[in-house]
């Protein structure tokens, strides 16, 4: 018998063409966030498992003091009665050449005669390395280079390769990044080989505790203990690394939420004309007895049925997103995350699904409402459509625009950068919100000025088209409003983008003045860069000015810090707390160095005089380093350096580097002048060298020579341009998944275009009868409808770009506000605002190509059906 | 008296362009009465129907079903008194295009929340008293207009109302189907008992009721009580006899 | 019977001598109307027997009943006016006596909306009754009765539409005339004078005009 259920299964079911065309939006939403969850959850799960087998199977990890002996540490950790044994290692890493590709080799030195080192290292095979010339190596590496127990490998050390017999394979987790070559070999190995600086070679101990002992409880005592430094239970790393795949987790979800809200606004405008047209149905409804709530329950259950089916489609559509998009990682450049692994959890899809279901009853909230207050007689007397008025309440959403961008300037209130990035979402969303209010109120007029202006030499089809699209105004602004969310989105993306991919270039330019460089990419403590040398090349004739930099590590002793202790930003990886102790410093020529390379100093303080008084006894501290420790200018810290020698600095200045020399940019984080750096650290042995040509000198030639004189060496000299290809492949890892976001978006707004586009024709069907009724021609009809299409997305798109240019200029705008108070966000030191030109007139381009298509197909459709059915009332 | 209206007023617009669709009309209907309502087109007999269904809103005055004043309901309690107390029937069937014809008749029920069982007993009884059995199963387009007004029909006594709202109900059909239709209505009073009100121009169908209202302009302007005037004799034997 | 009435109605306007009445009545009511002066006489003769008219004496020339000059007597009106707001009812008459006595309401003092509604319900009431004998009749032994009986339905259907559309024109007209004298119309081509006429003159005027027109058809 009847129910509701099948009354509404049935409209659904009738309504074939608005029912796919509603449906689709849906599923489009779903299908985003699904397979962004799906890839996020993978990817989280990865770098957890990475950072798991990173951190090893020990129960703990005791970090020693540089200065002390890390074997008496140890023995004095082993007293302890809870512990069942302990082990220690030294780690060291070095970039070298294999046939050609550069890896990063991490080699760990271990006591393979230690009992408990076997079961601190997970063998997939073979054993561990027992003595000198043995080496065992990272499984996935060795997958990857086919390298097999019993072959020789070949380290290439800086000092000489050395060829070493693989014993074993060690299962250290997936690879993350196909540049990381895991390489184990024996304590005296390191010892004979490795970085005599212990900063760069530093030791831990890896702590197993007997059964049942508390982790944190042990650490504690052992924290106490004299010589250490530093201890990490593995439930603490492990909470570390869950917490940031968790914040990067719910960035990915807000990408995908923001797919969703794109999908609500089609579903919205799709049922808002659905109800126009239905009010002769809903009319009757009413006439025989339905009140309001009844007719609204109606309508939601046919938005539910809807919710459900499409939500289950795009469930599936996301999977195979997934897998498309893992395939294409695939295939691609090898390297980066392991993507053979794709992790689909069902709480993903639960969440996905609700989601889905949950922007579908949302959206259809106020056209329920609308079709609730339909009166009985709108079956009896259809009313004429007259046209309906922009409500003035809709002024409303310039409010909640203002409030959206207040909120985006205030979300540098948020003390981390999972809660600033929550807060610029929600701020985003709010903006959006009040533009899809307020939109129409704008359209309305800019059609009638449409209509005004074509007046004059336009052809029938155009002055129908403009008609048409200025009469019902509310109509096409509901449909540009909905076209200008998704294209403004993906167009704040593709900023977004275009700005990150630019900015290590904009900031190389501001910042490196030289022309040449010449270093190494090695760490460590062997000096490259003699007096002799530094001497030839500042001789050369085409040199103007060279400088040298000495970079080392240093160690940082807690202090109490005029009567504050040294404390970290909650919420901090501990595992970084080594190196937050142990920050690079770099030792400059205050007088050459600021007019080869440049810092980034915060508003307000002059650079001149900063650098003027660096020969104090001052340091420059990076601004991340010092906030994370919550230091400031006018702190003192205790630095000590080679031999012990240590002393007490004042922070002068806090700045901002974003690449010194050439190297990451973590290893920067203290500056200092060279003089100091002699007379109070001991550090004397430069290791860079920056150098700028004079003007019209050959640059092919200054190289040439340079190379020659740096023969012999480990170093090596680049160019601006290669520094800059540098930049570009370390920015294009973070970059891979805004693109991919992109992709997503543009996918799914031009997929929301030719819906709406085609819902917006096939409501007008009758009218398309009507005109060809009365003798329109159906090239006329064509023309009409692609041009009404074409002119509706136009404006979408351009109001789209307009307001995506607004929003992008004010976000960075505001985090560069907020750089100025609080940790920087994602480490930027300054923000680049770039137009992504090609990408736009790619999008204008697409736009229209996909308009025509959108509105020609339904037109074609329409245009199959004699006048006479278009105009019998369905 | 199953129905009263007392002076009911019903205007459009404001200030100067106020229009009157009716002035001041009072009529009470009796219980099982078939009344028709008759006049120009404008006279304002939809907007009296309309108003005495509960379907618009009255300007000024009264309706009072059962002794119970309806202008004074919420828009709820207004729903439910059109289901349960009045069957509408429309000139144009209105019926839901993609229920079968039992469906369609089972809507009223379905916005009551009558299980099921109660329904399809409803519903049966309705299509058995319209005559139905056996197009139950087809959707509107599969039937013809008399047996879409019938479907609508049923629908309009499914709930046993207590008076019957017919507007225009014969307009869309031919003579034949439309003398059905009529025939229908006249029996189901005479079975069921209960009261209609037909809003009609045609002279033919009005001849079916008790009553007759002329209304014009929004007023009622005359009545005539059908029946017992014609000598029946004469006209016979005139009809028989005539050479027309 | 209804040349007894048309004479009544005529002379309900002013009194009239006996040879004028053919005109008058012929003019009013087209030439189906015809009537020869024999019947006119001998219905006056009649209407005076009945006391319905008197005549009065102005030029006896000849004693000549045509010179003699007639008005109605208050029973004359009297009986006018029963005839005016009572409905016909005799089927075959029906078409020629209703006709006459909406043509000749338009230009008495007699509302013809008045006479078209009283019409409107007899007619009702035997559209009523035929239906009645319809539903009583079985269509399986009497079907060439029930045929008849649609066919009479069907006249009274047609007479009730003509009332409906003299109901629709005259409503019309008065429309038109609402806008006050200035309004000119034309008949046989010559144009009326408007000024001096009130609205009601035309009105009636142009009344009498369009059942002329009618009656022509």
């Amino acid at each position: 018998m009847l129910s509701i259920n099948r009354l509404s299964a049935r409209q659904l079911l009738v309504r074939k063409g608005r029912t796919i065309l509603t449906g689709l939006a849906i599923m489009l939403g779903v299908a985003s966030i699904f397979s962004l969850l799906i890839i996020a959850t993978s990817a989280t799960m990865t770098l957890e498992r990475y950072g798991r087998a990173n951190f090893g199977f020990a129960d703990l990890q005791v970090v020693p003091d540089p200065a002390a002996d890390p074997k008496q540490v140890a023995k004095d950790v082993a007293s302890l009665t809870n512990i069942e044994g302990v082990a220690f290692e030294r780690q060291w890493m070095q970039r070298g050449d294999l046939d050609g590709q550069r890896f990063e080799f991490h080699i760990k030195g271990i006591e393979s005669k230690n009992a408990v080192a076997s079961r601190l290292y997970s063998l997939s095979s073979g054993h561990l390395p027992k003595r000198d010339g043995e080496v065992a190596l990272s499984a996935t590496f060795a997958q990857v280079r086919g390298y097999q127990i019993g072959r020789i490998f070949t380290l290439p050390l800086k000092s000489g390769a050395k060829k070493l017999k693989i014993t074993g394979l060690i299962n250290d987790g997936p690879s993350i990044n196909s540049v990381i070559a895991g390489v184990y070999v024996d304590m005296p190995f390191i010892n004979k080989f490795g970085p005599k600086n212990t900063a760069w070679n530093p030791s831990s101990i890896q702590v197993v505790l007997k059964k049942g002992e508390s982790q944190r409880s042990i650490a504690s005592r052992i924290e106490k203990m004299h010589g250490v430094a530093l201890v990490i239970t593995a439930d603490e790393a492990l909470a570390d690394i869950r917490r940031s795949m968790a914040s990067t987790r719910s960035m990915f979800s807000m990408f995908g939420a923001v797919a969703l809200v794109v999908g609500m606004t089609l579903i919205y405008t799709a049922f808002g004309i659905t109800a126009a047209e239905r009010e002769r149905e809903f009319g009757l409804l009413k006439a025989i007895g339905a009140n309001s709530r009844w007719a609204r329950r109606l309508v939601y259950r046919e938005a539910i049925i809807l919710g459900l089916l499409y939500s289950a489609i795009g469930l599936l559509l996301g999977l195979c997103l997934s897998f498309a998009f893992m395939w294409i990682m695939n295939t691609g450049e090898p390297g980066n995350i392991d993507v053979t692994a794709l992790s689909i959890t069902s709480e993903d899809a639960i969440i996905s699904f609700l989601a889905g279901i949950g922007a579908t009853l949302f959206s259809v909230f106020l056209p329920a409402r609308k079709i609730g207050k339909i009166h009985p007689l709108a079956a009896i007397r259809p009313q004429p459509k007259s046209e309906q008025s922009i409500s003035k309440t809709r002024w409303a959403g310039l409010l909640i625009i203002i409030a959206g961008i207040t909120m985006l300037f205030k979300f540098s209130i948020a003390n981390n950068s999972t809660n600033m990035a929550a807060m610029a979402f929600a701020a985003v969303f709010i903006i959006y919100l009040g533009v899809a209010i307020f939109t129409p109120l704008i359209i309305g007029p800019l059609f009638n000025l449409l209509d005004w202006l074509s007046l004059k030499r336009v052809g029938a089809a155009g002055k129908l088209a403009s008609k048409n699209l200025s009469a019902q105004s509310l109509r096409s602004s509901r449909m540009v409003t909905s076209i200008l969310v998704g294209i403004s989105f993906v167009f704040l993306v593709a900023f977004f983008g275009e700005s990150a991919a630019s900015i290590g270039h904009q900031i190389l330019k501001e910042q490196a003045k030289y022309d040449l460089a010449i270093t190494s990419e090695d760490e460590g403590t062997l000096p490259f860069v003699s007096k002799e040398l530094l001497r030839k090349v500042k001789g050369l004739k085409e040199a103007e000015l060279v400088t040298s930099i000495r970079l080392d590590k240093v160690k940082v002793t807690k202090l109490d810090v005029q009567g504050r202790e040294m404390k970290m930003d909650k919420g901090f990886n501990k595992r970084l707390e080594q190196n937050l102790f142990t920050p690079g410093i770099n030792a400059v020529d205050p007088k050459l160095y600021p007019k080869l390379s440049s810092l980034f100093f915060p508003k307000g303080v002059d650079g001149n005089r900063v650098w003027r008084q660096l020969h104090g006894k001052y340091v420059l501290a990076n601004r991340n380093w010092a906030q994370t420790l919550r230091l400031k200018p006018g702190d003192r810290v205790r630095l000590v350096g080679k031999g012990g020698k240590s002393e007490e600095f004042e922070i002068l200045a806090l700045c901002d580097t974003f690449l010194v020399g050439t190297r990451h940019w973590e290893v920067g984080s203290l500056f200092i002048s060279q003089e100091n750096a002699k007379k109070y650290l001991n550090l004397n042995e430069d290791s860079d060298m920056l150098v700028k040509l004079k003007k019209g000198s050959d640059k092919a030639v200054a190289i040439a020579k340079i190379k020659q004189l740096i023969k012999g060496t480990q170093l090596e000299v680049k160019t601006h341009k290669q520094i800059a290809d540098m930049v570009d492949k370390l920015m294009a890892e973070p970059m891979l998944f805004p693109s991919l976001t992109f992709n997503i978006a543009v996918l799914a707004s031009l997929l929301g275009l030719i819906n709406t586009i085609a819902i917006g024709v096939l409501e007008r069907r009758r009218e398309i009868g009507l005109i060809k009724a009365i003798g329109g021609t159906r090239g006329q009809v064509r023309l009409t409808i692609a041009l009404e299409a074409v002119l509706t997305s136009l404006a979408g798109t351009i109001f789209g770009v307009l307001i995506g240019t607004g929003i992008a200029v004010i976000l960075f705008k505001s985090i560069s506000a907020a750089n100025d108070i609080k940790p920087t966000f994602f480490y930027f030191p300054v923000i680049v605002t770039s137009f992504p030109l090609m990408a736009t007139v790619a999008l204008f381009v697409m736009v229209i190509i996909v308009s025509i298509i959108g509105a020609l197909i339904p037109v074609r459709l329409a245009n199959k059906i004699t006048p006479v059915e278009a105009l019998r009332f369905e | 008296m199953i129905m009263e209206a007392i002076g009911l007023i019903k205007s459009y617009g404001e200030g100067s362009a106020t229009v009157k669709a009716l002035d001041n009309v009072t009529l009470q209907i009796e219980d099982g009465e078939f009344v028709a309502i008759m006049g120009p087109s404008g006279s304002g007999k939809s907007t009296l129907l309309h108003l005495m269904g509960g379907l618009d809103s009255i300007t000024s005055g009264q309706v009072k079903v059962n002794g119970r004043d309806i202008t004074t309901l919420k828009e709820a309690e207004l729903a439910r008194f059109r289901r349960k107390e009045i069957g509408f029937i429309f000139q144009s069937y209105n019926l839901v295009s993609v229920l079968t014809a039992e469906e369609n008749v089972a809507l009223p029920l379905l916005m009551d929340g009558c299980k099921e069982s109660v329904m399809r007993e409803n519903v049966g009884k309705a299509i058995n008293l319209v005559g139905l059995d056996g197009r139950s199963h087809h959707r509107p387009s599969q039937l013809s207009g008399g047996e879409q007004q019938r479907v609508a029909i049923a629908r309009a006594i499914v709930n046993n109302p207590s008076i019957i709202l017919a507007d225009e109900p014969t307009g869309n059909l031919d003579s034949v189907n439309a003398e059905e239709i009529m025939d229908l209505l006249s029996n189901l009073r005479n079975k069921s008992g209960q009261a209609i009100v037909m809003v009609t121009h045609d002279p033919k169908m009005a001849a079916y009721a008790d009553r007759i209202i002329f209304l014009k302009d929004g007023r009622i302007i005359d009545e005539e009580r059908l029946g017992g005037k014609i000598d029946q004799k004469k006209l016979v034997s005139k009809l028989k006899g005539s050479t027309n | 019977m209804s040349v007894k009435y048309g004479i009544l109605a005529i002379l309900s306007r002013r009194p009239f001598h006996g040879y004028e009445l053919r005109q008058e009545l012929e003019a009013e009511l087209g030439s189906n109307w015809s009537v020869n002066y024999g019947q006119i006489y001998s219905t006056l003769d009649r209407l005076e027997r009945d006391g319905l008219v008197i005549q009065s004496d102005t030029v006896a020339v000849n004693d000549a009943p045509d010179r003699k000059l007639y008005t109605i007597t208050p029973a004359g009106q009297d009986e006018l006016n029963k005839w005016f707001l009572n409905p016909v009812t005799k089927i075959d008459n029906l078409r020629d006596e209703f006709y006459a006595k909406v043509v000749l309401s338009l230009t008495s003092n007699v509302s013809t909306e008045d006479v078209l509604q009283i019409q409107r319900k007899a007619e009702l009431q035997k559209l009523h009754e035929l239906t009645r004998l319809k539903e009583e009749a079985d269509p399986a032994i009497e079907l060439p009765w029930i045929m008849q009986i649609d066919l009479a339905i069907l006249h009274t259907e047609a007479t009730m539409q003509w009332l409906n559309m003299c109901e629709a024109r005259l409503r019309k007209l008065k429309d038109i005339y609402k806008q006050g004298p200035s309004v000119k119309v034309k008949r046989d081509g010559r144009e009326i004078r408007p000024a001096g006429d009130t609205a009601a003159d035309i009105t009636k005027r142009e009344e009498k005009q369009t059942a002329r027109d009618f009656r022509r058809r």
